[in-house]
């Protein structure tokens, strides 16, 4: 299937990657014991050997017809593949609606993956308050996508950083990034 | 309306987040110390630097009058703590606990800096390495040991705890005067003596506060110390020198601000160091782990730790652990 | 027999509760929130302690400890997101398990099977200590090389069935753990230029931006109006019943174990003890369903761990795992030398911490019994507030580990992959388990080749190593098996 084989691509390039900057490590000084490369190699060797497999097996075109007509990818963390899901069944009995059975949204998704990056950055640049007071806000108004009017966003995110400030500054004195800037 | 009140709200509440900040530079002109002072670690919490650290924080917390809380900033063989101090801005409000590791720190390029990029406040303590062997091992003394090195080269397994750390140099300082092979095999965070205890390793070379219980259980026995006196909660151990071996290596500690830090601050600094290290708690403390305390004022401190990294650099180059 | 009645008189007192409460209570909100771990809380109540006398202060350490290790399955049922690092199997199938709806039972689960694998680590502790140091010993570099390769097949067990994904994201983590000084030789690797890459990844930091990012992606990017159906309330809070809890006993008491022995090596800890615990369970349910044995395996480990790390720790002096690193560090700081001596000189300290130790385990069980119901109500919050604030937490726990702000970076760079890795239909779990086995494994490896100058016999040397490589050999077998079998079946409907 094609994500596998973009996939073992990727890992592949990772691998000649990781060996290209192997050069610089020096040799073994300890008798007997096997250097500093020895490991990353082993486990390269291994990998690149794996991302093959993968790729070979990603020409194979699946032998067994999927009952379900769609797949959605499911972004549970923990299974690695394809599952089909019976909506009926779980829905009712009190389980929550799976966020990993909807398909995202392009544009939000694109804007959570900034929306983090940023957040790091500005952490790292202006303090973790100043930089999480603008996160929260848009990070609330990202997933509201428009549903929710902006100033009515303005008193949740306030409360979390408050309740996040009090806990963690005020009660357990947690040691938070100033930010560079200052 | 509403809108905008709540617009204003919350900038208001950032605008006091922001305030808060600025209150404490402001502050900072003032009197020293005026805030907390952060302390850092190099080593991870429950290890000797850091008990030391958390003991001093606690004694001299009340004479500063400010806590000193310590932050363990571990890792990059000591390199992320030194470099996070020596960036950290000159105003006394960070302080860093240094010791010969900045000297064979750089020396096994982890860092790129020696000591001048920093200023002492003051030395604190000295701690001995200690050779120790099994409880039933066949040499009675050093010597002996010695005796052995020499006699099966490439046979005997000496555990430290890391490549160059002040341990291992010990060690290898051994191996230099018996003139035979001697199998270093690092470990880390004390674990040295689990193999020793196991019987994969014949010594081990580490602080003394990481064999004292089972040396007072009488699972290990320590057979050298690398100071130059006998070591008090050790009384019966001798040193190195005393056996004729030419050796004296003392781990030291002290403390340590960017350099740049104005005078006056590290003058308060020094002054509560020195009360805190002749206080008797503090001694009682040391007794307890097997550490000396051996102050030394700023001034001196600058030129003893530009000794030692001469003396250090050299001896590390001498037996090839030197990458410089 | 007075000793022990003294010693629970001692730990009575109105004063020794309040600590128990307290550490208790501390320990199961740190391990709860992700991104915050119990060691953490430690480190943080650490310095109320020197001024304690000394059971008092172990004894606060000790509620943190117990009660950090017990509240992480919190997060990681209810939130997917490893509340500590030794609670990264529960997730496996706790999070699943609570997406359908049996929030409560699994939360029961882990906390039943927690207390009771802590209950049954302190017995071993008091009964067998000695006896079980003097075994741990006999793990050199060799035998814990492989006991960490062993755990490492076990990787296959959590692959759900596609044992080439699995291998492919575990040696994809493996990778990452050669970022870094090399562990021997102190040499620099791979750090790309990167000062602060000089110490390696951090654990806690890329698992818990592997965990939770791409579920705050996810959060943030899908229509939200769609995700708020309240949860039944009878349905999430219900607690395991009596039969499901005698069917997973066995396992429980076997997973106890791993755990204790686990935590008694030195150099080894609860992250190791639980997918080794969670591997256990999978083997006995035969399938790869979600199920509550599934979170007792890994529970019951990883808190056998904590009475078992204080076996070498007590009597040897040999920290079992980082918290109890720092346990011994405040031993140390009030003058009580761990060691036999201990045993003899202050028997009544030992007295009163093995009675400490029991009355924390029932301290949290029914803190953390009450607060399931609480703890529930979590699923209720609008997930959009929800995984802001978890993302808020996150880059808390992430830069409180080390204070260092990288490590952040390094969170969302975990975050990134992992949802990469999961869109590509690759298991994330694997990736973190390499990120835990994969040091000592190297470490080890070459360890025991400098001890034996080269000689690769040394692997083959001791019982202990010859054990755990038929076990490995024992479960790639079966992997294989099943998943032919599995193929099989597949093929034949």
């Amino acid at each position: 299937m094609k994500k596998e084989r973009y996939f073992s691509v990727l890992v592949l390039g990772l691998c000649a990657f990781w060996f290209l900057n192997s050069r610089s490590i020096p040799p073994a000084t300890m008798p007997g014991a096997p250097g500093p490369k020895f490991f990353p190699y082993l486990v390269m060797g291994c990998l690149a050997v794996f991302a093959l497999i993968q790729l070979a097996l990603s020409f194979r075109s699946p032998k067994i017809p999927t009952s379900t007509p769609v797949s959605i990818p499911t972004l549970s963390p923990l299974e690695g593949k394809v599952e089909e899901r019976d909506e009926t069944e779980e829905g009712q009995e009190g389980g929550c609606v799976d966020p990993d059975d909807l398909v995202p949204d392009r544009r939000s998704l694109i804007a959570a993956f900034l929306l983090i990056l940023l957040y790091v950055v500005g952490i790292d640049l202006v303090g973790f308050y100043p930089a999480t007071i603008p996160a929260v806000f848009f990070g609330l108004l990202i997933a509201m996508k428009g549903k929710t009017p902006w100033h009515k966003l303005v008193l949740p995110t306030a409360l979390i950083t408050v309740a996040v400030y009090g806990v963690f500054t005020f009660a357990l004195k947690v040691n938070l990034p100033a930010g560079k800037l200052w | 309306m509403k809108r905008i009140g709540l617009v204003l709200w919350v900038f208001l509440l950032s605008g006091l987040l922001f305030a808060e900040g600025g209150k404490e530079k402001a502050a900072a002109k003032q009197k020293y110390p005026e805030k907390p002072i952060e302390v850092t670690c190099l080593f991870g919490a429950g290890s000797a630097a850091d008990l030391i650290a958390r003991k001093f924080s606690d004694l001299a917390s009340p004479i500063l009058g400010v806590p000193l809380p310590v932050v363990n900033r571990t890792g990059g063989g000591q390199s992320v703590g030194y470099t996070y101090v020596k960036n950290a801005k000159p105003d006394g409000y960070n302080v860093v606990w240094t010791s010969n590791g900045l000297i064979t720190a750089y020396y096994q390029g982890n860092i790129d800096f020696k000591q001048d990029a920093f200023r002492s406040i003051a030395r604190i303590s000295y701690e001995p390495v200690s050779f120790a062997v099994k409880y039933d091992a066949p040499w009675k003394d050093i010597n002996e040991f010695v005796d052995y090195i020499k006699k099966n080269p490439g046979k005997v397994r000496i555990g430290n705890s890391g490549v160059g750390t002040f341990t291992h140099l010990a060690a290898a300082a051994l191996e230099d005067f018996a003139q035979s092979q001697v199998v270093h095999v690092p470990f880390g965070r004390g674990l040295a003596f689990a193999s020793l205890l196991g019987g994969q390793i014949e010594a081990s070379s580490q602080l003394p506060s990481e064999v004292m219980a089972q040396f007072e259980a009488k699972q290990v026995r320590i057979i050298a110390v690398t100071s130059k006196e006998r070591v008090k909660s050790i009384p019966e151990v001798p040193t190195l020198m005393e056996k004729k071996i030419p050796i004296e290596l003392i781990l030291w500690r002290g403390l340590a601000v960017p350099k740049g830090t104005p005078d006056d601050v590290v003058a308060v600094l020094e002054a509560a160091a020195k009360k805190v290290v002749e206080s008797e708690e503090f001694k009682k403390f040391c007794d307890q782990m097997s550490i000396i305390p051996a102050f030394l004022p700023a001034a001196e401190m600058d030129k003893f730790v530009d000794a030692d990294e001469k003396f250090t650099g050299a001896l590390m180059k001498k037996i090839g652990a030197s990458k410089r | 027999m007075n000793m022990v009645l003294g010693a629970f008189a001692q730990v009575l007192s109105v004063k020794m509760l309040l600590i128990m409460i307290l550490g208790s209570f501390v320990g199961i909100v740190f391990g709860a929130i992700p991104g915050l771990t119990y060691s953490m809380g430690i480190i943080l109540l650490l310095p109320l302690t020197f001024h304690l006398p000394p059971l008092m202060a172990v004894t606060l350490l000790l509620g943190v400890y117990i009660g950090g290790m017990t509240g992480g399955s919190v997060s990681s049922i209810l939130l997917g997101i490893p509340g500590t690092p030794s609670a990264a199997a529960t997730c496996l199938d706790g999070f699943p398990l609570s997406k359908r709806g049996m929030a409560g039972k699994a939360l029961g689960t882990a906390l039943i099977s927690s207390i009771f694998a802590g209950l049954l680590s302190v017995a071993t502790l008091m009964v067998v200590a000695p006896i079980v140091a003097k075994f741990a010993l006999k793990f050199g570099p060799a035998e814990i090389f492989s006991l960490v390769f062993f755990g490492f097949s076990t990787i296959c067990g959590i692959s759900m069935g596609n044992v080439l994904k699995g291998l492919i994201s575990g040696f994809i983590g493996l990778l990452f753990t050669t970022i870094g000084i090399d562990p021997v030789m102190g040499m620099s690797r791979y750090t790309f230029g990167i000062g602060q890459l000089i110490s390696g990844v951090d654990l806690l930091a890329f698992m818990i931006g592997m965990f939770a990012i791409p579920q705050v992606i996810k959060i943030l990017s899908v229509d939200e109006s769609l995700l708020t159906r309240k949860i039944s309330a009878k349905v999430s809070t219900q607690y395991p019943s009596l039969q499901e809890l005698k069917r997973m006993f066995g396992l429980m008491v076997k997973c106890a174990f791993i755990g204790i022995g686990i935590g008694a090596i030195p150099g080894t800890g609860g992250p190791i003890a639980a997918f080794l615990g969670y591997d256990q369970a999978k083997r006995k349910t035969k399938n790869n369903e979600p199920a509550l044995e599934g979170v007792a395996g890994p529970e019951s480990a990883n808190n056998g761990v904590t009475g078992g790390a204080l076996i070498p720790m007590l009597t040897l002096g040999i920290p079992g795992d980082p918290a109890t690193a720092i346990l011994l560090g405040a031993l140390l700081i009030h003058g009580l030398k761990p060691g036999p001596m201990l045993f003899t000189q202050h028997a009544d300290f030992i007295y009163g911490m093995y009675a400490a130790l029991i009355v924390i385990h029932l301290i949290v069980l029914l803190m953390q019994g009450f607060g399931i119901q609480l703890f529930v109500k979590v699923l209720n919050f609008r997930k959009s507030y929800l995984y802001t604030t978890i993302l808020v937490l996150c880059t808390i726990g992430a830069f409180a580990v080390n204070n260092n702000e990288f490590d952040i970076y390094v969170m969302v760079f975990a975050g990134f992959l992992g949802y990469f890795l999961l869109k590509f239909g690759f298991p994330v779990a694997p990736t973190v388990l390499a990120l835990v086995l994969g040091p000592p494994m190297e470490e080890n490896f070459r360890r025991a080749l400098i001890l034996s100058q080269g000689n690769f016999w040394i692997f083959l040397q001791s019982p202990i190593s010859w054990f755990f490589y038929l076990a490995t050999i024992f479960v790639l077998v079966g992997q294989v098996r099943r998943s032919l079998l599995a193929a099989k079946v597949r093929k034949g409907s």
